[in-house]
């Protein structure tokens, strides 16, 4: 059956129809094609015609005719747009034009090297070359391979890790490789963004500087999903002047994209249908008519409930025809995999990565996200693998009721327009750049007025006087040598912020213990303290403890019910003002911050649901952070004006049918004294006020107990009024503009941190809201939120402004329990000012 | 250099630990000058000078109990070494080269600080030591380095074809100078004397092969391996030479052992005597080496000897079973029967097996392959912890032989 088919059918019912907040169709696009160049030799021209390609897309030939030119391309067109022909094609050529030039390709994964690695063989192999040599060099290559590997390999794919610790330090035994090398490749630039991407820009710093020493000057080849800033990345990444090329000429077929947001529980709450009960229906329903799905969800754990359920709804024979897949998987695995989807043995497959499943299962009918995956750029390569030539496709993308996926599902623009996500590094990061200065110092001296990347000797010279002066490297003349006997690129990890590392290690239940993987000793704390529940490549773990000083970090699998997010307590000690801009009613500041960071509980919430259910405690002594950070200053009179414009004003006064009679009990308790000031009223003249504001608890009988009540005197009222507005306010905007920042600079949630302090020592103990890079020396996230302020602001009302809720929920500006809960008018009134100037 | 200390607060406060290394604590001296530490002179080269500390030695200068020259032809040795065609060239063509570094880890930010090189001239033995006062003088050492190796047609070392050569090699690559050793055929050492001494000796690095195989004695001028990075760093770094002499004498003496090692394997390789060993293990390991390079009369010779079979040890044997494994090789069964038999009385499995195998499928005398497969079943029953797939195969054999005799 034909997907209009199936949909049409399906739209009649109500109960999903309704639940449909955004229904695209796409038409199909013929592609725009263009004849091969005469720059591509005959031989290739023949070997792609072979190959069954006989013409290219204007942006292949676009890359192609920019690199014959001699420049550097950035290529973000989307999924499935044969992004990899703008490499190979060049790269094949020149190595026949140029018998032994050479050339380096970096791949995140394993799955995509191996995928190029056949890609370049059989071309190698129909072009009849002796010459042509692709080859894999990485951690699992043989020992035996490794010699023949650097005498005559052309085409060497490799990972970052590897260029980093294999390759570099040892580069005069690739001098011939170097010598001739003519092109990089980097592909899926994107995700060298934060942290890693920092690191890998200075990696790039480091290979540069020696493919100089062997005078070659490649030219990069960088491939990217769309991300609202593919061109900056690229730039930011090499250091030199880079072309994008995104005009998409590929042929795309009819798709069908809708957003299902899952009816209410309840409201009040904001507590949703499960997106796993959808995602098992749906995906019942398409392979009832026959549509190939692939489902993608956010962890393992759904992967294998959304299996559970589905199967269990199936007849016994079909169960096997449903399959899930994780990382880690082996090759034989992969390949049954991608056979059952190729010859329609499988009918649905769940899986947590788009990346792992390399290139080879082809497309699919329909594609399914259950949650919105973290990026619209992962959004939108897991929903490009839905679309066959000739036939109509659907991607569903099936929302939580998290801030940014209902924010999504009313700005749906954003998945299907202009992505405006910005992937940021900061390669100038003091503690990863003094890292890589001194890997670069091991592989080559510096001379006293050499810079490096785009730094000059002179802001280069401090870091190499201070290696001088803690014994790595001795200055000799015109250079500095490296002296110590260490081997750094063995203590630098690409993707931990600071050179100490934890070992993360599995217990299985035998107590053999196995390595699964590595984290920054910084982010450690958080992260993995003992309770917490981690994930790690979408698998989910429990940790049964944490070893700081030994850097040990023990996990188990868990079958846990809930997640855990540590509670962060942020006490700021010094700050210095780099940048302020002032306005009517606040200012925007931006600088350096010394922070005391405590972790003391952490709370455990629902999986999906992300109902709070209870807190838990975390030993851990707390640390210093220095780091950069932006602030929103609130000028007094500003919160004044709020409070007489009604903006803050007091509750509703509906406490429940018992409240004169508590009210009674209360004020005899505190004998009618203002617990404010001391003084005694008359019973007229005195409030009874809830500590926590009544809207607040779910339950009134909570809010209601004696212990959360006191009794005011009018003036006293007011004032503790406003306290408790002033805090509620500013927490629910901070929680608001926390939710709608990821949107705009594409950080981990783990990146960044808000802080909302009604007296501040930013603001003279005035209100301020501080969002701050939580790395070390700060990687340029809050820097960008600085830049694009008004931008960010915006989002955030409108954020609060579109959800239907009363007075807070998830959505907007935080579930029941958290501080942000109840102050929805107050954030709102408070943002809304800020536009004004 | 205002400059770096600010940066050094930035980083303390971002929580970077600088200081790894001790040597920060120690007071920095105004450097002496190497010549006031040791004998040497100066070497001319077309990019400065280097220092150098050079040696003589007579040629016949018993190191411990061995004479540095070779006293016999080199032939078998350079067979070993895959270079054959070097059996008629002079000992004087041989470079024997030993380095200190600044560090182990391999990489381009090693330097061989010291690069030892010695080589028989008219009938002197002659040890430089091209030292680098400072890493900038790199480009003179090894142009220093040039002007004595030249002529030179193999390199003799201990490790260095893992460590001391590419060590080396790079060197050259980074100071983009022509590379003299590229075309040097290379006997290391290590390997061989591994093959001949691992038996006996465990432990094979040329402290204990000097010592139990030279039998010479080190000073107590000497550095210990370990510490010879650290000495230059203090020598470098801090001004302190203090012990920069004991890491000249560590390396000269490596290189002189170099070359009584060499004479030794020359003359063991070329005349493996039975007679001249003492030790039982050393016959036995000789004539593994030597029947790995084809020489089976004379690993015979070696397994065959008095002396290996006198001692009634582990190596008798192995000896057997080599022996009667060649004799196989050349389908003579009926020499290398007896020698499974004796090994079978001494109590070896796989003579045993060796002697069904042949009984079932050669004699086709069944009895006799099912005695000797009983027996095989019964030794690897009766072991501490017994091989479950050796049982399964033994087994599987026994049945097999049981249903040919059925027939």
């Amino acid at each position: 059956m034909d997907i209009d088919q199936t949909l049409q059918d399906w739209l009649k019912d109500k109960s999903f129809a309704n639940n449909l907040s955004y229904h695209k169709l796409t038409t199909a696009r013929e592609a725009s094609s263009v004849p091969f160049p005469n720059s591509v030799h005959s031989n290739l021209q023949e070997a792609l015609n072979r190959m069954g390609i006989h013409s290219l897309y204007i942006h292949q030939a676009e890359a192609i005719h920019l690199l014959e030119e001699g420049e550097n391309v950035v290529i973000s067109t989307g999924t499935s747009s044969g992004k990899s022909l703008c490499y190979s094609i060049p790269i094949l050529n020149r190595q026949i034009n140029e018998v032994g030039s050479t050339a380096l390709l970096l791949f995140p994964t394993k799955a995509l090297t191996n995928d190029q690695l056949n890609s370049f063989k059989t071309y190698s192999q129909i072009l009849t070359s002796e010459t042509i040599k692709p080859v894999v060099y990485d951690g699992d290559t043989a020992s035996s391979q490794r010699s023949a590997i650097r005498k005559s390999a052309t085409i060497l794919m490799t990972n970052p890790d590897m260029l980093h610790q294999g390759i570099l330090p040892h580069h005069t035994a690739w001098a011939r490789f170097f010598s001739h090398l003519r092109y990089i490749v980097i592909d899926e630039a994107h995700i060298y963004r934060g942290v890693f991407g920092s690191h890998l820009a200075n990696l790039i710093r480091r290979l540069k500087r020696i493919c100089s020493f062997y005078n070659s000057f490649p030219q990069f080849i960088l491939t990217s999903a769309t991300i609202g800033n593919p061109e900056e990345l690229a730039t930011n990444l090499i250091e030199q002047k880079i072309h994008l090329i995104d005009r998409d000429g590929s042929p795309k077929g009819e798709t069908h994209f809708m957003i299902y947001n899952p009816p209410f529980v309840d409201e009040k709450l904001g507590i949703r249908k499960s997106s796993i009960e959808a995602g098992v229906n749906f995906t019942q329903k398409l392979i009832k008519s026959k549509h190939q799905t692939l489902v993608f969800a956010r962890t393992r754990r759904t992967v294998e409930m959304l299996l559970t359920y589905l199967r269990n709804k199936l007849p016994f024979q079909e169960r096997e025809t449903i399959r899930g897949y994780r990382s880690g998987y082996l090759k034989n695995d992969r390949r049954e995999i991608e056979q059952g989807l190729k010859n329609g043995g499988l009918q649905a497959v769940f899986s947590t990565s788009a990346l792992e499943l390399g290139i080879d299962i082809g497309n699919l009918d329909a594609v399914i996200l259950v949650g919105f995956p973290g990026t619209i750029a992962t959004a939108r390569q897991r929903l490009g693998r839905a679309g066959r030539k000739q036939q109509t496709s659907l991607g569903i993308l099936i929302v939580t009721n998290e801030a940014l996926d209902q924010y999504l599902a009313s700005h749906p623009e954003y998945l299907v327009e202009n992505n405006p996500e910005q992937a940021l590094i900061d390669p100038q990061n003091l503690v990863i750049l003094l890292q890589h200065i001194g890997c670069a110092a091991f592989e080559l001296p510096f001379s006293n007025e050499e810079g490096f990347g785009l730094m000059t000797a002179e802001e280069l010279n401090p870091f190499l006087y201070l290696l001088e002066q803690n014994g790595s490297l001795s200055h000799q003349g015109e250079n500095f040598y490296w002296l110590a006997d260490r081997y750094p690129a063995a203590e630098v990890s690409l993707r931990s912020s600071t050179p100490d590392i934890v070992s993360l290690n599995l217990v299985d239940e035998q107590g053999n213990t196995s390595l699964i993987g590595q984290l920054d000793a910084w982010a450690a704390r958080w992260m993995v303290h003992k309770e917490a529940i981690y994930l790690h490549n979408a698998e989910i773990y429990e940790v049964l403890d944490l070893d700081l000083e030994k850097g040990v970090c023990l996990l188990q699998a868990s079958q846990s019910e809930f997640y855990t997010i540590p509670v962060i307590n942020t006490t700021i000690i010094d700050y210095k003002l780099l940048y302020s801009v002032p306005y009517q009613n606040h200012s925007a500041n931006y600088g350096s911050l010394d922070l005391e960071i405590a972790i003391n509980s952490y709370q455990r919430k629902r999986w999906m649901t992300n109902e709070l259910l209870g807190l838990g405690k975390i030993d851990l002594p707390p640390q210093n952070l220095h780091t950069n950070g932006f602030w929103l200053s609130f000028s007094p009179h500003y919160i004044e004006k709020l409070r007489e414009a009604k903006m803050w004003t007091s509750d509703r006064n509906n406490y429940g049918a018992n409240w004169q009679v508590l009210r009674q009990k209360i004020l005899l308790r505190d004998q009618f004294t203002c617990r404010g000031c001391g003084k005694r009223f008359d019973s007229s003249d005195l409030q009874v006020h809830h500590i926590q504001p009544f809207r607040t608890f779910s339950d009134p009988a909570l809010a209601n107990r004696p212990s959360n009540l006191v009794t005011l005197c009018s003036a006293c009222h007011k004032k503790a009024e406003v306290n408790v507005m002033v805090r509620s306010g500013l927490a629910a905007a901070a929680y608001a503009l926390r939710s709608i920042a990821p949107l705009l600079i594409m950080c981990d949630p783990e990146d960044v941190s808000l802080l909302s302090e009604a007296k501040s020592i930013l603001n003279d103990a005035n209100p301020a809201i501080l969002i701050y890079d939580k790395i070390p020396g700060g990687i340029g996230l809050s820097r960008k939120l600085y830049d694009l302020r008004n931008n960010w602001i915006e989002r955030a009302i409108d954020l609060i402004q579109s959800c239907p809720c009363d007075d807070g929920c998830p959505a907007c500006v935080g579930p029941v329990g958290e501080p942000g809960f109840g102050g929805k008018k107050e954030a709102l009134a408070l943002l809304k000012g800020l536009k004004n100037g | 250099m205002a400059d770096w200390s600010d940066l050094s607060e930035q980083l303390k406060k971002l929580g970077v630990r600088l200081g790894r290394d001790s040597e920060l604590s120690k007071p920095v001296r105004k450097k002496q000058p190497i010549e006031s530490l040791v004998n040497g002179h100066e070497f001319e080269t077309m990019f400065g000078t280097v220092f150098s500390s050079d040696h003589y030695y007579a040629e016949d200068h018993i190191h411990g109990t061995v004479p540095l020259k070779p006293f016999s032809r080199h032939d078998v040795l350079a067979l070993w070494a895959q270079a054959a065609q070097l059996a008629d060239c002079a000992i004087s063509d041989f470079i024997f080269l030993d380095t200190e570094t600044t560090g182990l880890s391999g990489g381009t930010g090693t330097i061989p600080f010291m690069i030892g090189a010695a080589r028989f001239i008219q009938n002197q033995f002659v040890v430089e030591q091209f030292f680098l006062r400072n890493p900038s003088e790199e480009k003179a050492q090894l142009a220093a380095l040039n002007q004595f190796v030249d002529g030179g047609q193999a390199i003799v070392s201990y490790n260095g074809k893992s460590f001391d050569l590419p060590i080396i090699n790079t060197r050259y690559i980074l100071n983009r100078l022509g590379n003299p050793f590229e075309e040097m055929a290379h006997f290391d050492l290590l390997h061989i004397s591994r093959r001949v001494w691992k038996r006996r000796l465990k432990q094979c690095n040329l402290g204990n092969i000097e010592k139990e195989i030279l039998q010479f004695q080190r000073s107590g001028e000497d550095a210990p391996g370990y510490l010879v990075p650290e000495f230059y760093r203090d020598y470098l770094l801090n001004g302190d030479g203090s012990q920069i002499a004991k890491v000249f004498y560590h390396n000269e003496i490596d290189v002189v052992s170099l070359s009584a090692l060499f004479t030794t394997l020359a003359a063991i390789l070329e005349d493996p005597n039975p007679d001249n060993f003492a030790h039982a293990a050393d016959i036995y390991s000789l004539g593994k080496l030597m029947e790995s390079l084809d020489k089976e009369d004379i690993a015979t010779n070696l397994y065959a000897s008095d002396s290996l079979i006198v001692t009634k040890g582990e190596e008798l044997v192995l000896s057997l079973l080599s022996r009667a494994k060649m004799f196989k090789r050349h389908k003579n069964y009926d020499q290398a029967l007896p020698l499974w038999q004796h090994a079978h009385e001494l109590g070896s499995a796989e003579a045993s097996l060796e002697l069904a195998i042949y009984y079932e499928h050669l004699a086709k005398d069944l009895t006799q392959a099912l005695s000797y497969t009983n027996t095989l079943l019964k030794q690897a029953e009766s072991q501490p912890s017994p091989n479950k797939s050796s049982i399964e195969q033994i087994t599987h054999r026994r049945e097999r032989i049981l249903r040919k005799m059925l027939r």
